[in-house]
């Protein structure tokens, strides 16, 4: 199995803070990896690092062999490293449709002339489109609601909306910050159905979550950060029986069977 | 609503005919204006023509989130690029006029790719600063730019161009084409990324938007159109001094934005209407005028956040739900 992500001792430090420190991990094809840790382990900055939205201090990342590292978050998008947001991040104004139409942009660079003077071919493409982001919307049981304003949508929706502007762009490795925070326990089934269904259909996920009972399920791999650095990895079963793991998350609900 | 009318619906909702018959009749009303209202009434209509492609710059760089109080600056280099370059130099109008969309171009290719870095009121503030020492340098440049004075007596682009009825044409088609042109690009792909770019950056990167290239694109568009007015504009008041150029002149075009509407094109259109036409129609109320607009301003922010556009669009909403509960 060949690595569509390779991320070699990444580190980000904000002044005396090291907020990541050498982590190292990969993500294969069609693998869904599982990037876990207590609050303030440094998972979203982990993200940030990787998706270019900051610039690594230290390490590498490299994707579908090339290097990446550093890379403004656009480029990466374009190439098939797509992001979504652990708030709600939207645009507020927009509808469903919009939105996904918008996410669409990764995949495809949309004719400037051809959309200003609204040329046949381009109407065509649009068509196509449009026919494209009606099945995904479906899919994700958003078709009913594509008019509705992003801003207006209840809470579940604006997460499932959030998948659906990434999957719009038609990504090789899609990472997932906190894709069940705040949902209810149906909810987060839901959407861990559909990231099997995501990687069933050969994309890369790399998804981070603290609840460790919904990760446990989801994920055939795992990295468990704490404090910033990386304290085990390996296949889900082994990582949730780890001692280290238990003690950093001692306290917690967890408890895995 | 029925699944296929969504469908339908996502990509272009349906221009009502209405629309485009109130397009129309906004046309012929234009065309047709120099023969109704003659003399100062062309001149002023004229002048609005003119300022209403500026305006319409404003409201492109508006729409990606920016407020630029150096725009007269803008205005100004196009102004001064076009009147030296035919005064000095004679060349013919035409080249004078795209020479004053380009310089103005330049300059924000130049000036943008540092400013735009800043956001929200830092923006606001480095363009004011921007425009003030552009301003500075129209007023002490004296051995080009005539200093304070300024330059007076320039050439209109042809002799029959001295007659305000046909500079009025000329006026109408340069403004027509500028809408078209920005009802065009907000419309178009390129309009979108401008929404989601003002809705949510991070959001926008994420989605494969260069958004700081966007930004400087929409920018030096704007600037140009900019560049333009100040181009047509001094061959019509054939006098151009540091003045017309001031922050008072930015702020000028964020008040017709904001008072029109920021949402929708038609916003710096009215906007244009009001602010232009008004001053000029109270002439012996000059004293008043940032009094009165700052009365403005607050009614219009406190009543109505979408300007005068959403007046409108309440009042057609209003006509069209009473028609459709009579037909009941």
């Amino acid at each position: 199995m060949s690595a569509v992500l390779q991320v070699k001792g990444l580190g980000k430090t904000f002044g005396a803070l090291r907020a990541v420190d050498n982590v190292s991990f990969d993500v294969g094809e069609s693998e869904i990896v599982g990037l876990i840790g207590p609050n303030g382990a440094g998972k979203t900055t982990a993200v940030n690092l990787m998706s270019g939205a900051l610039k690594p201090s230290t390490g590498t990342v490299h994707f579908r062999g090339e290097e990446v590292t550093g890379l403004p978050s656009h480029r990466l998008a374009r190439r098939g490293l797509i992001r979504t947001f652990q708030a709600t991040n939207l645009y507020p104004e927009r509808t469903v449709y919009e939105t996904v139409y918008v996410g669409s942009f990764a995949a495809r660079k949309p004719d400037f002339w051809g959309s200003l003077l609204l040329t046949q071919a381009y109407r065509r493409e649009s068509d196509d489109v449009r026919d494209r982001i009606m099945v995904l919307l479906d899919e994700l049981g958003l078709g009913a609601i594509a008019h509705a304003r992003a801003a207006d949508l209840p809470y579940g929706y604006q997460k499932m909306l959030g998948l659906a502007a990434a999957l719009a762009g038609e990504p090789r490795l899609i990472m997932l910050d906190e894709p069940a925070a705040g949902l209810s326990a149906e909810e987060a089934d839901r959407i861990s159905g559909l990231i099997e269904g995501i990687r069933n259909r050969g994309v890369s996920v790399l998804v981070i979550d603290h609840n460790m009972r919904f990760m446990a399920r989801l994920c055939h791999r795992m990295v468990v950060l704490h404090h910033g650095t990386e304290l085990t990895s390996g296949p889900t079963a082994e990582v949730v029986r780890d001692p280290r793991v238990l003690e950093a998350y001692l306290g917690t609900e967890y408890v895995v069977a | 609503m029925s699944m296929q009318s969504i469908r339908d619906g996502a990509v272009s909702r349906p221009r009502s005919p209405v629309r485009w018959a109130l397009a129309a009749a906004l046309a012929a009303f234009l065309l047709v204006y120099p023969f109704l209202f003659r003399g100062f009434l062309t001149h002023i209509g004229t002048l609005v023509l003119l300022t209403v492609i500026g305006a319409t710059g404003f409201h492109l760089i508006l729409r990606i989130g920016l407020v630029s109080l150096g725009h007269a600056a803008f205005a100004g280099v196009g102004g001064y690029t076009s009147v030296l370059l035919m005064m000095n130099y004679g060349l013919p109008w035409i080249v004078c006029f795209i020479a004053g969309g380009v310089s103005a171009a330049l300059m924000a290719l130049l000036v943008g790719p540092v400013v735009l870095r800043l956001k929200g009121v830092y923006f606001v503030l480095i363009t004011f600063t921007f425009g003030e020492i552009v301003r500075l340098v129209f007023t002490d440049w004296q051995s080009l730019t005539g200093g304070a004075n300024g330059i007076s007596r320039i050439p209109p682009p042809w002799p029959a161009l001295l007659d305000t009825t046909n500079y009025y044409y000329l006026a109408f088609v340069a403004a027509a084409a500028t809408v078209a042109f920005s009802y065009r690009l907000l419309a178009s792909d390129f309009g979108r990324k401008m929404d989601a770019i003002r809705e949510s950056e991070s959001l926008a990167e994420a989605n494969g938007i260069p958004v700081f290239a966007v930004k400087v694109a929409v920018f030096a568009i704007g600037c140009t159109l900019a560049g333009l007015q100040g181009s047509l504009q001094a061959h019509f008041i054939r006098l151009i001094s540091p003045v017309s150029y001031s922050f008072q002149e930015s702020l000028n075009f964020l008040v017709m934005n904001v008072v029109g509407g920021t949402h929708s094109l038609a916003g710096p259109i009215v906007g244009a209407v009001f602010l232009v036409a008004l001053p000029e129609s109270l002439r012996g109320w000059v004293e008043y005028q940032f009094m009165i607009y700052g009365i403005i301003l607050i009614v219009v922010m406190a009543t109505l956040p979408g300007g005068l556009v959403e007046l409108w669009q309440n009042v057609v909403r209003r006509i069209g739900s009473k028609i459709s509960r009579g037909d009941r």
